[in-house]
This record gives structure tokens, sequence and C-alpha cells, in this order.
């Protein structure tokens, strides 16, 4: 093992003793290398080694059975004119709006619940609820209070004098994927609010009191001092809930199984469909590659937004 | 404008920002509200009604009973999501720990090679890899396992990320003093430095029992047999099976989310932390 060894026997280095230098060098290797491995190699095995075999198996054929067959681009031009496919990147990218919409509300719960006040802390408790809740639960709940005739939104329209007749949020093709979406901010508010409280609770106060000085009202303060300064979490809000709304699967599933029709089938249900119901492996792993693409291109977009950043 | 009016001024600003907190904390709060309720109310209570009764009249457990009898293996759900969750903790903070410790402590050749190969798998998701991962397990055997569930899921470049941070920040001189005294290196990564690094830990601990308990996807895939389902699956099978029966499925709903509840309400200073360590990086 070490071929340079003059120690016969393992001890314990003393402060002070020199050492030959390859062989310490030998030793930081094996000692750093030895703490490493177990995470790793997990991460190899499980995460890049399959997102290389993804990528191969996107341009086969393959059914788990027969073995793959090397098809070429044949997958993607396939995808490029299958009717179902489309529709559910248009969905998925409709759910990106999630994230417009996460970004404006959790900040202004932010900037709501960023203040002393008598139980203040319970109620910053009360909204960050949802996001702890399983996914399912939360999908079942929701699908109830939805529900048409007799779900608990629709009998408070039914109150109001401009509303007539129940409306379908989950089985109108219209309204089917909007109302889903609706949950995916009501799960996701409390957790960004958090990151925001981290980020506004991070400005010197020295920067609202000089922009206070200079007679700024409070929403030039805002505008002018404190969103700049939020920047980075604005950045991290902005990636983080981008790539969740592109890997919606939980709610749509059970809420509404994609329907009505393929009204809010999202392409990780597409994924799951053509993989583990039709065993399509090649063509289902083609289309995570699309997925895997978007999520790269939205990336770099949002780096560009950190770049911005950095320049000023 | 007097001393007075501007007194006035602040109760009336004092008394809507608690509206709008009151407001926004019924959006939120609420639907947890109704389906506890509706979980207690008994078979002659109309569980349509508006306005919703908060309140039961005739509060009932049988509910809870009978979704736990009529699930098959609905007890069973609770003990595989606890072994998944022990398991997926025991791997995550082991593993990640001593690769974190690894990436902050020790030099080694090829170490920021390693760091970039492991930050750079964040940019993966997990949706696009499950085709492959799904013929790994396959392959190595542990489709319809516990271990199939958890592998794949328990370690990621964020908690490795996590760990390095922590590890960052403890002193050098810790380290010296202990290799002075004779310490091997493990014993200074187990005794000395790991235990400094408890918050991460207590936090890492609570995010990955959190996500392991509600994740959904991935046990559909693996597990294929009732007997071994999460509680997530076993829910969303309950849904399936008496969409009819709203009293039921609420009480199923509220027993999945009852363990996350007491965690989360027990531990909250621990979240605010885990949420926020991952932003602040900058």
């Amino acid at each position: 093992m070490e071929p340079h060894s003059q120690q016969p026997v393992r001890t314990a280095p003393r402060a002070g003793q020199a050492r030959p230098a390859r062989r310490n060098a030998w030793r930081l290797a094996t000692v750093g290398w030895s703490f490493l491995a177990p995470a790793f190699l997990l991460i190899l095995l499980f995460h890049l080694i399959p997102a290389a075999y993804a990528i191969i198996l996107s341009f086969t054929e393959y059914d788990s059975i027969s073995a793959p067959e090397f098809i070429g681009f044949a997958n993607f031009r396939a995808l490029m004119k299958d009717r179902l496919f489309v529709n559910a990147l248009k969905n998925t990218l409709f759910y990106l709006l999630v994230t417009p919409v996460l970004l404006v509300v959790s900040l202004l719960v932010a900037v709501l619940v960023n203040r002393r006040m008598l139980g203040v802390s319970f109620f910053r408790v009360a909204y960050y609820l949802p996001v702890v809740t399983p996914a399912v639960a939360t999908a079942i709940v929701w699908s109830f209070i939805f529900r048409s005739p007799n779900g608990l939104l629709n009998q408070f329209l039914q109150q109001l004098p401009f509303v007539d007749g129940p409306i379908h949020f989950l089985t109108s093709s219209s309204l089917a994927l909007p109302s889903v979406m609706s949950v995916e901010m009501w799960k996701g508010i409390g957790y960004y609010m958090v990151i925001f409280l981290a980020g506004l609770q991070a400005i010197p106060s020295e920067l609202r009191d000089a922009a206070v000085v200079d007679g700024a009202n409070a929403v030039q303060e805002f505008f002018y001092v404190t969103l700049p300064q939020l920047w980075p979490s604005i950045t991290f809000v902005a990636i983080v809930s981008s790539m969740a709304a592109l890997r919606a699967f939980d709610l749509p599933y059970i809420m509404t199984g994609g329907g009505p029709g393929h009204a809010s089938e999202t392409v990780v249900m597409r994924i799951y469909t053509e993989a583990f119901e039709r065993l399509n492996i090649g063509y289902a792993a083609a289309e995570g590659v699309i997925l895997f693409l978007i999520t790269l291109g939205l990336s770099y977009v949002n780096m560009r937004m950190l770049e911005r950043r950095d320049m000023t | 404008m007097t001393l007075r009016d501007l007194k006035v001024r602040r109760v009336i600003t004092k008394a809507l920002l608690y509206a709008v907190m009151i407001v926004v904390a019924i959006y939120t709060v609420g639907p947890f509200v109704w389906a506890i309720s509706t979980a207690f109310k008994g078979p002659g209570e109309n569980v349509y009604a508006f306005p919703p009764r908060i309140l039961p009249e005739e509060p009932t457990l049988s509910n809870f009973v009978t979704a736990w009898q009529r699930v098959p293996y609905f007890g069973q759900y609770f003990i595989n999501s606890l072994l998944i969750a022990g398991g997926s903790i025991l791997i995550n903070i082991g593993a990640s720990s001593m690769a974190g410790y690894a990436l902050a402590r020790l030099q080694f050749p090829g170490r920021s090679l390693a760091f970039w190969i492991i930050l750079s798998t964040m940019m993966i998701p997990f949706q696009v890899v499950m085709i492959p991962l799904f013929l790994v397990v396959l392959q190595l055997g542990l489709l319809n396992t516990h271990l199939g569930v958890i592998l794949p899921t328990a370690v990621t470049a964020f908690s490795i990320f996590l760990f390095r941070q922590a590890f960052l920040k403890l002193p050098k001189e810790l380290e010296d003093a202990a290799r002075i005294d004779g310490c091997s290196e493990w014993g200074i990564y187990w005794r000395i430095m790991l235990p400094l690094t408890k918050p991460t830990i207590a936090t890492m601990v609570i995010f990955t029992f959190v996500s392991s308990w509600g994740e959904f996807l991935w046990p559909l895939i693996v597990l294929r047999s009732p007997r071994m389902y999460t509680v997530a699956v076993g829910l969303a099978y309950l849904q399936s099976q008496f969409s009819a029966n709203l009293r039921w499925i609420m009480a199923g709903s509220v027993l999945a989310t009852v363990p996350v509840l007491i965690v989360f309400l027990a531990f909250q200073r621990y979240f605010i932390e885990g949420a926020t360590a991952g932003a602040l990086k900058g």
C-alpha cells in the first residue's frame, strides 16, 4: 500500500516530526476520499450515471424487455408531432405563471409579518403550515373544497348575487389547470415568505434610515432601497419556484388526474404515463431530456439575473 | 395634526394590519380546520352544509376507525413511512456530513473537482432521471423494497453543501489541537467536529423527515404491493377507492398529516434556519 513507508508500525504522528512529502500526500488523498466516498458513490450511482443513461435512452426505442435499439433523433421528431406531449408542454409552461404570482404574494406577506407586533410569530407559523403538509393530503382536501356543485368554495360563491350556477373548478378544461396552480401557490407562500423575511432582516437599518432622512416616503423607500437589496432572495425564489413548477406532478395527479381530457396534464405526468404505464421507456426518456433542457435554459436566465445584480 | 390624531392613526393602522394577517391566516389554516372538523363529524351530519359548522354536532372517532380498518394495511403504511424516513435520515446525515467535512476541512487532490461534480447534480431534476433510476433499482433487485425508495433520494447535493458550510465555520485551532494530541482523522471528525454542527444536524433531520414523509412519485413507482406502501401512496389509494365518503377521506388525510405537524410545531426554529440556509449562500 505505502511503498515509501519507513515505519514498520503505524503510529500517530507527533508534532514536529518530519515525514516524506510523498507519503503525506498519499495519506491525505486516502483520508479525504474515504470521507467523501459514501456520498460521492451514492451521487454517482443515483444521480450522475442515471442522468447520462437518460440521455442515451432518449435516442433508443426500449420497452424494458428486449434490448434498447438505437434510433437517432426519431423520438424527438415524434415528440414534436405528438399532440399530447405538446399539450403537456404548454400546460407545464403555463404552470410557470405560479412563479411571478408567488414572488409578489410571498414578498407582500413577508413585509406584512416583518414587524414587531404581538402575535406576529403565531401568524408566521400559521402561514408555514401548508409547506410541511404532505402534497397528497393537500391535494385531497383542496379537491373537496373545489368540488362542484356542493364543494365549500361553490357553496360560498353561491351566496353571492352575481354568481349563477356552480363553477366547475376541476372539471372544466379552462379552469382545471389554474385551480391546481392556485393550490401550488397556497402550499408555497410560507416557504418563500421565510426566505424573504431573512432577506428583509439582513438589510442594514442605516440604509432605510438614510432614505427616510432624504425625504423618501414608504413606497419610495420600498422600491429604491428594500427591493434592490432583496435581489439575491428574489433570484433564489425565482429559481427554486420555477424548478418546482416544471416538476409539477403530485397536485394535478391527485386533483384532476390530468383531466378533463388532458387539460391539466403536465410533462412529468406524461413521462410517468409513457414510462411506467405504457413502457415506452426511450420515448419517455426523450421527454425527460426536453424537460431537462428547459430547466437548464431557465436556470441560465436566472443566472443572468444574478450577474446583473453583481455588476451594479 | 395633534398628538391625539397621531395616536388614533396608529391604532387604526395596527387594526388594519391585524385584519389583513387574520384574512391570510384564514386562507392558509382554513382548509386544515375544515378537514379536521369534517373528520370528526358523525354520519347524521350534512358535511356539505353551508356555512360549514366548525364544531361537529355529534363528534365521533368512528371515521378514523373506519379509515384505519377499511384500507388494507393502513397501520402498516405508517410503519413503512417511519422506516423510510428513518433510513433516509441516517444515510443522509452520515454520508452528507462526512462528505461535507472532507470538502470543508481536508486537503486532497480532486477535492474541487468533486465539489463541482456534486453541485452540478443540483441542476438535474429528479423527474428526468427517474426512468434510468428505475432501471438501476430494478438491476440492483431493489424494486418493491424500502431500500429502493431510500437510496436514490437519501443523499442530495444540497445536504452535502449545507454540511460543508457548517464545517467551514469551525475554527482551525480545534482541529490542530486534536491532531497534536494524536487524535485520528476519524476521531477528529466524529468526536470533535461533528458534535459542533448539531444545529445543522437537527435541521437536516427535520427537513429529511418532512420531505421523506410527503414524497409521493418515487414511492409510487418503486413500491408495487400495498403492504409496502407509504402513507402518501396509501392515502392516494384511499381516495381513489372511497371517493364518495368525505368523512373517511378527511380522517385519513388528517392522520397522514399529524406526524409532520407535530414535528413542525415542536421544532419550528429549525425550519426557519433550514429554509434560509440555502438562500443566504448568495
